[in-house]
């Protein structure tokens, strides 16, 4: 295990420090925070940094750093589950298009195109307006926005594979579509796959906040680093904290992917930005 | 070559119906009935029912949807549910404010930022690549709430250089607008930079170690002549592509950024129109913004043509598929996150 | 280890004064990681204006390595760690930028391998050719740059120097290359690989070019190449490679004819030889006899294969019959229809028109149609034809074992019962000549020879009765060739199989196949047995493609040949006979 990280170099052992930090402190946030992050205290309201309130207060006198510590569940919750069906299914489609190559490729993709063509945010607020904006559909309505970019993300890698000679011997052998796209194309885009995930999840995460930034997301006065930037910004000149404080978080996480995908995308060959052109 | 042309035309006619199709669709779904929307809660049924008719309610979902398609092809966009106003002007105003941020934006942040890439990839694994690198990966990794509200704090509130917030509506003129958009433009740029650098960065590096650079350096060319003859216009061929869809992203209207600066652009009449309901709105900032999309990247490909002569061909031919591949790649790699 | 390193000792070539090149004890290595491996060694020789210098070796000898270092080149990571190397009175590797670039296009010039790559794409011929003038402070007006193109026999020129590179043959592009590096005058010319990238007949015509350019020119020349027949033709001396030594330096003519270094004498038994070959020399009569009077086993009528229903088909009204347990080699440059006659009968694309019938044998077995695509074939008629690709290191999934690799067939075609899969395996990868234990390892951990061996066995596992082998060997080093077409023709013979032979090297054909099949433009213009056709009369392609083959020893290169088409088919059709199944098609002078 150690080898193995020490191959993968130190910007991907950095980048997987953050995330797991992150993921470590959202999990254990109900028992490591000194206060509930929900319950308000007019008298301690818009505090600077003390001994009882580390990172101070926001207006409602509740504890920044408690707020911020719970403030990941969510987003990251949301982020995970909605990267991991977008990315799965994104992965399949892409391969089986890209192996069939005939007119489906052609009528997916289109529509593919269609969807990337309407503004990410919009698709997402009509969503949120049809459905209302419980977890599982800013789920949904993540993995109905991202699942075309992957899958055509992963077909452009996908095509190069499904050229190559192993898989026309299995074509040759009489193999259907199904076994072929299992066994002989998805094991050689995990490496493109795994580096689009941790890109993915980057963007879903600021995607994430932004909705509840803009009042789409969590709900008040539910902890939530989007939602606290978006209280407290109005403070930013009295209690810098309690912005930084989840802004800080956030950020960490998302250098943290966009870390842990270079050191991958290095490690395993995969430049992101050029697969399939050489 | 026309021929080309023509196709890629014809398809990009088909993705804008296609997606107005979708949006259309999407719409129809809202939970709620327009009629009694708009009548508010005591209205009768017979009332609603009228309404239902006046507001063509009452026709099936395609008839509905060709005829709304005519009249968007002619410019007639229907009527706001909120305002009673055509939704065509307000529309036209919008977009001409998102324009004036967009184009210094796209000015500035394409020119500096294909700069920085090219520099940073003919300097590659050097304190200036590892610089510009490590810069471009926290402007993606910071929210551009947070950058917004950072520079109003540091210009607006710290230097009172530029108002923080806007206080015109959409019917102010350009020249009142003019001092409000260049804390906008600042977020917008660094957001659109950072994928430019490293896309710009990334395929500089990859034509620097091709055959054909090689050749050039051992003719005995001068370094300067190799790079931007030789090299860039290959090079620049996936960046077209994230150029494009963030010029895509920001016609389309910047939700956040719009939002925190209170700028009257797409963004924010996208976000009302969201928040209000008003779906004649929704499904022409859809279609205007799929349309935007679907022309960048149209424009991004016959740029390509220009640049590399290999592109003009038909489709079937190799290099065309593997530019092809290397486009969709760019493509996801520049979209970022866009809001 | 070079093998007889203890015995000569490294050999040191004496620098004459006035070399236009000298390169004396240079080492070079490669950083991987902290330890320095050593990629050239020790390596010295001069070239003296006029002549021509060839260094030949196998892959990863360093050969490569060795000649870019005269435009002072090196490979990222890579170091000088010892020797000079010199060009004129110049140092090549202290010389300040300036002069450096002086150096490079201006005294030493480079011709690549793959023009098609080494050509700048978004840049017009003639921009190319003006820039390679004007870098090194000659004039180049218009008429100057299409003299140069001339210079280098490029027909039409004017239209030459509008055009992009991908507009232009491989053999053109080749052209421009050359054009470019002789356009400043170069004192030295290196030319690395310079045809392996082409076809037999354009590969003659380029070499006689650079030949007589060389020759015109009075340049020192360097080539490199993996061909022995072609470093035989071109150079005046030559100096055989091994793990980044020279084991022998000599004339050409004392080192093809009396070779000092026991790896010389391996590597000239392992080519495979065309003219010093006695008629039958080729393989053995299988047991069964004469096969061409065994049952047929895939009879072709008239087959069309088109890719584009607009376009010329890219296989047209092929007539030919495969018999059991023969060899039929099919012959013929890229874009003949030779490999999409073969992928027609492995079932990856349907044929146009004609019918492509195989027999089912003695054994109740059915036979059927492989014009039809594999999606239409029954799992009999799948399990009789097999394909072994030309490059081993892609033919294999490099995220499964190699015995996943042969136990997928196996699996598919039930060829065994799922209880002696195992064992089957292991056998298969025994009689292929790989250790049982090998069915461990992944792709990656095998050399081109032993992955070719896999695929091989892969082939062997369904149990077929006809093998298509789709240039299996042209990426392999010259004594992996021959090991491998070794075992190949003894499996057949054990197992009795047919098989198809994709090749564009008439001599390796001459070797394993029975009759051969000359393709051109999609059309079979000679049919017949190897010893037949060798003797002629021949096709005037057949005769350009025999006669365009360089064999080490040769001194010069063949009278070049045209490279345009001279013939044509004769409108009224038909085929001549000289008996013993050769027949060649009709044809006038155009």
């Amino acid at each position: 295990m150690k080898s193995v990280l020490r191959a993968a170099g130190p910007v991907f052992i950095i980048g997987i420090a953050l995330i797991a930090i992150n993921l470590l402190l959202a999990f254990l946030a109900p028992w490591i925070s000194a206060y509930d992050p929900i319950a308000s205290n007019s008298d301690a309201a818009l505090q600077g940094p003390t001994a009882a309130h580390w990172l101070g207060t926001d207006m409602y006198g509740r504890d920044v750093l408690s707020r911020t510590l719970n403030g990941g569940r969510y987003a990251l919750l949301v982020t995970f589950l909605a990267t991991t069906i977008a990315v799965a299914a994104g992965a399949l489609l892409g391969c089986l298009v890209a192996f069939l190559n005939n007119w489906i490729d052609d009528v997916v993709m289109r529509v593919v195109d269609a969807i990337l063509s309407v503004p990410t945010i919009l698709a997402l607020l009509v969503v949120v307006a049809v459905f209302g904006s419980g977890m599982w559909v800013i789920v949904l309505a993540v993995v109905v926005v991202y699942t075309p970019a992957v899958t055509r993300v992963v077909r452009g890698a996908a095509r190069s594979v499904s050229s190559l000679d192993y898989v026309t011997a299995a074509k040759a052998r009489g193999e259907h579509a199904g076994p072929i796209v299992v066994r002989e194309i998805l094991p050689n885009v995990l490496d493109v796959v795994l580096v689009e995930y941790a890109m993915r999840a980057s963007w879903v995460v600021l995607l994430i906040s932004s909705l509840s930034f803009l009042g789409f997301g969590a709900n008040p006065p539910a902890p939530d680093w989007g939602l606290m930037v978006a209280e407290n910004r109005t403070a930013l000149t009295v209690v810098p904290l309690a912005t930084l404080g989840p802004i800080v978080a956030l950020a960490t996480f998302v250098i943290g992917l966009h870390l842990t995908a270079d050191g991958l995308g290095k490690k395993l060959g995969v430049d992101r930005a050029m697969t399939g052109v050489q | 070559m026309t021929r080309l042309i023509i196709r890629r035309l014809g398809s990009a006619v088909l993705t804008i119906i296609l997606a107005s199709l979708l949006v259309f669709l999407a719409i129809q779904a809202l939970p709620g009935d327009v009629a009694q929307q708009i009548l508010g809660r005591g209205a009768t049924q017979e009332s609603i029912d009228q309404m239902r008719s006046e507001l063509g309610l009452d026709t099936p979902v395609v008839i509905r949807y060709i005829q709304w398609l005519f009249g968007a092809v002619q410019g007639d966009f229907g009527t706001s549910l909120v305002s009673g106003d055509p939704v065509g002007p307000t529309l036209l105003l919008h977009f001409r404010n998102t324009l004036l941020i967009a184009i210094p934006t796209v000015l500035i942040s394409v020119t500096l930022s294909i700069l920085l890439g090219v520099f940073a990839g003919l300097r590659r694994n050097k304190w200036q690549d590892n610089s510009i690198s490590l810069l471009s990966l926290v402007a993606m990794s910071i929210p551009e709430f947070m950058m917004g509200a950072l520079l109003v704090l540091a210009f607006a509130i710290g230097i009172p250089l530029f108002p923080a917030v806007v206080l015109d509506g959409p019917n102010a003129t350009v020249a009142e607008l003019l001092p409000s958009i260049w804390l906008p433009v600042i977020v917008l740029s660094l957001a659109m930079a950072a994928y430019v650098i490293r896309m710009t960065r990334t395929s500089t590096i990859d034509v620097m170690t091709s055959d054909f650079i090689t050749t050039a350096q051992l003719k005995g060319l001068r370094e300067s002549r190799v790079v931007l003859r030789h090299a860039l216009p290959t090079a620049l061929l996936p960046t077209l592509n994230v150029v494009a869809i963030n010029i895509a992203w920001m016609l389309g209207g910047v939700v956040v950024v719009e939002n925190i600066f209170n700028y009257p652009g797409m963004g924010n009449l996208m976000l009302e129109a969201v928040f209000n309901r008003d779906l004649p709105i929704i499904e022409a900032v859809a279609v205007v913004s799929a349309t935007v999309y679907v022309a960048c990247n149209l424009l991004a490909d016959l740029t390509a043509m220009l640049l590399d002569p290999r592109q003009r061909l038909a489709k079937g031919s190799s290099h065309k598929a593997k530019a092809k591949a290397a486009g969709s790649q760019a493509a996801a790699a520049g979209e970022g996150i866009q809001l | 280890m070079s093998i007889d390193a203890s015995v000569s000792g490294p050999v040191q070539a004496p620098a004459p004064a006035g070399a236009a090149v000298s390169v004396e004890n240079l080492s070079i290595s490669y950083a991987a990681g902290n330890a320095l491996v050593p990629v050239v060694r020790d390596v010295s020789f001069s070239i003296a204006a006029g002549r021509t210098f060839g260094l030949v070796g196998e892959s990863g000898s360093g050969k490569s390595t060795v000649a870019r270092t005269l435009l002072a080149q090196l490979r990222a990571g890579s170091k000088v760690i010892g020797g000079t190397v010199r060009v004129g009175t110049q140092e090549v590797f202290a010389l300040p930028p300036a002069e450096l670039r002086a150096l490079r296009g201006g005294t030493v010039a480079l011709v690549a391998q793959n023009a098609g790559q080494a050509l700048t794409p978004s840049m017009r011929i003639g921009a190319q050719v003006h820039e390679a003038l004007t870098s090194h402070g000659m004039s180049a007006s218009r008429s100057q740059v299409l003299l140069a193109l001339d210079q280098v026999r490029l027909p039409n020129v004017k239209d030459m120097a509008r055009r992009y590179p991908h507009e232009l043959s491989g053999g053109q592009q080749q052209r421009v290359s050359i054009a470019m590096a002789i356009a400043a005058r170069p004192d030295v010319l290196v030319l690395d690989e310079p045809t392996t990238a082409l076809d037999v007949v354009t590969q003659a015509a380029v070499l006689r070019l650079i030949k007589d350019l060389c020759h015109e020119l009075q340049t020192a020349t360097l080539i490199v190449s993996h061909d022995l027949g072609v470093v035989s033709g071109m150079a005046d001396d030559v100096a055989v490679m091994r793990n980044g030594r020279i084991l022998e330096n000599q004339p050409t003519a004392a080192l093809f004819g009396s070779p000092q270094a026991e790896y010389t004498r391996e590597l000239l038994r392992d080519v495979p030889k065309l003219k010093t070959r006695g008629a039958g020399a080729g393989r053995p009569v299988p047991e069964s006899g004469d096969p061409s009077l065994n049952e047929v086993l895939v009879d072709c009528k008239d087959v069309t294969i088109s890719y584009n229903p607009s376009g010329p088909p890219a296989v047209d009204s092929v007539n030919l019959q495969i018999h059991r347990g023969e060899t039929l080699a099919v012959v013929g440059e890229s874009g003949s229809g030779k490999s999409t006659l073969a992928w027609t009968l492995a079932g990856l694309r349907g044929a146009t028109s004609g019918s492509l019938r195989v027999e089912g044998g003695g054994s109740g077995r059915t036979g059927g149609d492989l014009g039809e695509p594999v999606s239409k074939r029954s799992l009999e008629l799948r399990r009789m034809v097999q394909l072994i690709f030309q490059n081993a290191d892609t033919s294999l999934n490099p995220r499964r074992t190699v015995a996943a690799a042969i136990k997928r067939p196996l699996r598919l075609f039930g060829t065994v019962p799922r209880s002696q899969e195992k064992a089957r395996v292991e056998e298969l990868l025994t009689e292929v000549g790989l250790p049982a234990s090998f069915g461990k390892r992944l792709p990656s951990q095998l050399s081109g020879g032993q992955r070719q061996r896999v695929g091989i066995a892969r082939a062997l596992a369904a149990g077929p009765d006809l093998i298509i082998a789709d240039e299996i060997t042209t990426a392999l080093d010259v004594s992996v060739q021959a090991d491998i077409l070794e075992l190949l023709s003894g499996l057949q013979r054990t197992h009795g199989l047919s098989t198809l032979f994709i090749s564009h090297d008439l001599a390796v054909v001459a070797d394993v196949a029975d009759r051969v099949v000359v393709m051109k433009n999609g059309r079979m213009v000679e049919v017949g047995p190897v010893d037949a056709v060798l003797a002629g009369p021949n096709h005037p392609y057949s005769a350009s493609l025999l006669a365009s083959v360089i064999e080490p020893g040769d001194l010069d290169l063949p009278s070049a040949p045209a490279e345009e088409q001279t013939w044509k088919d004769d409108p009224e059709g038909g085929w001549e006979e000289p008996g013993n199944g050769h027949r060649i098609r009709k044809w006038k002078d155009a």
